[in-house]
């Protein structure tokens, strides 16, 4: 990651641990409003993302702690994280043993941030800027995905490609908080946290969050 | 086969560099297509973003040859020797060791243009494999088959020309080299599936870019001993360590597309495993020259090689790609010192 990113993401968080996965420490945003106004607004010249790498977010807290405390489900295998962020799913499941964890983020600053974390946590992550929802990729036992139902489009985009994943063989998680654009159908409850987060970020202290498992397609077709 | 993203810039070829091509081909490797294939990095600093071709601009082959003429230099990647140079060392270190004093130059010229035209070969039948391919990728489309400077018949007839070059160079030295040189096709024939199956094609590659360490030794002595198979034994385990550099560069896509290589396998236990490697090779040149009764001026040589190797491996940020291009690419001095340290060690 070029080193302009790396240094952006160290001059604008701090290291703290996660709430609902204190065994894992993450560069965050110290306060919420000051990086995401300097973002949005002086920074969205220079086409700077907004700094979704700098919160750790209720779907990836509960997925991550999901890894952790299930460490069956991803040891000795291949893990793709999916719009990864900070890293933490990546980071809970290089933790828990998985094989090979690739962590996937189009924002490059996301990638510089995933390093950081990666290197603290000392876990071995392989990370890439390229958008997966229409590249080759090979197959991945697990496939995560925390939070990525916030805006419709991105939603409705990565919904289709898990289901593609699903449809593929691999295991696909998605810890959401409810939200507002995450399909109605075609899932599969396989844990539930009570996730704690802010109320500068979300509207509440505590987000309930579900660990779901995203079927295929064909599966959801025949009711399953 | 030297830089992914061919500016030749250090800062234009960081951050996610486009897969690389392999050394032995050096052109794409059959699985780096898929990775080529993914989306342009997003645009951010470091990315290279505007000129990504992987042909520089005004360089020597613009600047020198004919215009008729440049898109068989590009073909054969005459503008990135370095694949080239990685080939041919072994073979003239064989060639050095295997002399009374002087090594033979007639040996010397034969080699040097049969790795540029069996490198050139390869390079050309990569880029008529994925000649479709390479047209859709930014990279990749100014190349001279994508981009319609040289026609698919013609790149065929300028790799037959390439082929017979090699081969009329192997069918000019003595018996036992031909049968080396016609023994290792079959080795090189496994290497582009290997990164499919053993998180170790850089071992693979090196048997394979070391065979000249074997066939310089007998074309200059006639048959085969000790001395050169340690020569080559040590080559394979220097090959290990810098191609495993060279595979550092793009160990994220390999992951994403499931090519398997030593970066991977190594990961964070890198630096003391390219030690281990450049070590080993080091013994095994030391007793190469102590077998092949080498004088005190080829430790010299020795040193300096192992002194550089010693440096690479202290010094190679693996999570810079530009770094590990760079790292790769020195290894030119290796060869050089250790050439010179032969040489030098028939004069004590």
């Amino acid at each position: 990651m070029a080193v302009g990113a790396a240094a952006f993401v160290r001059a604008n968080s701090v290291v703290a641990p996660v709430p609902l996965v204190p065994e894992i420490r993450l560069h965050l945003a110290s306060e919420v409003t000051p990086i995401w106004q300097a973002t949005e607004e002086t920074l969205a010249r220079n086409a700077v993302p907004p700094p979704f790498w700098a919160f750790a977010w209720a779907g990836g807290q509960a997925l991550a702690r999901h890894l952790l405390d299930r460490p069956d489900i991803v040891a000795g295998r291949d893990v793709l994280d999916f719009g990864s962020g900070s890293g933490l799913v990546a980071i809970a499941a290089a933790k828990a043993g998985a094989a090979c964890v690739v962590a996937a983020d189009i924002d490059p600053f996301a990638a510089a941030a995933i390093a950081a974390n990666a290197a603290l946590n000392r876990a071995e992550i392989a990370i890439i800027t390229a958008d997966l929802t229409d590249a080759p990729i090979k197959d991945f036992a697990v496939v995560t995905a925390g939070d990525v139902c916030y805006e419709q489009p991105m939603a409705a985009r990565a919904t289709a490609w898990l289901r593609r994943q699903a449809a593929r063989g691999s295991l696909v998680l998605l810890g959401d908080p409810r939200r507002a654009y995450v399909p109605t159908t075609g899932l599969r409850e396989r844990a539930r946290y009570a996730v704690p987060t802010s109320r500068e970020l979300e509207d509440r202290e505590v987000r309930e969050t579900v660990v779901w498992q995203v079927l295929s397609e064909a599966a959801v077709a025949v009711g399953r | 086969m030297t830089s992914p993203a061919g500016q030749g810039t250090a800062g234009a070829e960081a951050a996610s560099p486009p897969p690389r091509p392999s050394p032995a081909s050096g052109g794409g490797r059959a699985a780096a297509k898929t990775a080529a294939a993914l989306p342009p990095p997003q645009a951010g600093e470091g990315r290279g973003g505007g000129n990504a071709a992987d042909i520089r601009a005004g360089d020597w082959v613009e600047r020198w040859l004919p215009r008729a003429v440049q898109p068989y230099a590009r073909l054969a990647r005459l503008d990135r020797p370095i694949g080239t140079w990685l080939l041919l060392f072994p073979g003239w270190w064989g060639i050095a060791l295997a002399a009374p004093r002087w090594p033979d130059l007639r040996l010397i010229a034969l080699f040097a243009l049969g790795a540029m035209v069996m490198r050139g070969a390869g390079c050309t039948l990569n880029d008529i494999a994925d000649r479709d391919y390479d047209g859709r990728v930014a990279r990749t489309r100014t190349r001279p088959l994508p981009s319609g400077q040289v026609s698919v018949r013609r790149a065929l007839l300028f790799l037959a020309a390439q082929l017979a070059i090699g081969a009329a160079v192997l069918f000019s030295l003595n018996r036992v080299s031909i049968v080396l040189g016609v023994a290792v096709l079959g080795l090189i024939g496994t290497y582009p599936y290997m990164k499919r199956i053993t998180y170790w094609p850089q071992l693979f590659l090196g048997l394979n870019f070391n065979w000249g360490a074997l066939i310089g030794w007998t074309a200059a002595a006639g048959a085969l001993t000790w001395p050169p198979a340690l020569l080559y034994a040590g080559g394979i385990f220097w090959t290990l360590g810098y191609d495993t550099i060279y595979a550092h560069q793009d160990k994220d896509d390999d992951a994403l597309i499931g090519v398997k290589s030593s970066a991977l396998a190594l990961g964070r236990r890198t630096r003391p495993f390219l030690f281990v490697f450049y070590g080993v090779a080091a013994l095994l040149w030391a007793a190469a020259a102590r077998a092949a009764g080498l004088g005190w001026p080829f430790w010299i040589g020795l040193g300096l090689a192992a002194f550089h190797m010693i440096w690479q491996a202290a010094r190679v940020d693996i999570d810079d790609p530009s770094d590990c291009l760079a790292k790769f690419r020195s290894n030119r001095a290796v060869g050089w010192l250790l050439l010179a340290g032969i040489v030098a060690g028939h004069f004590a």
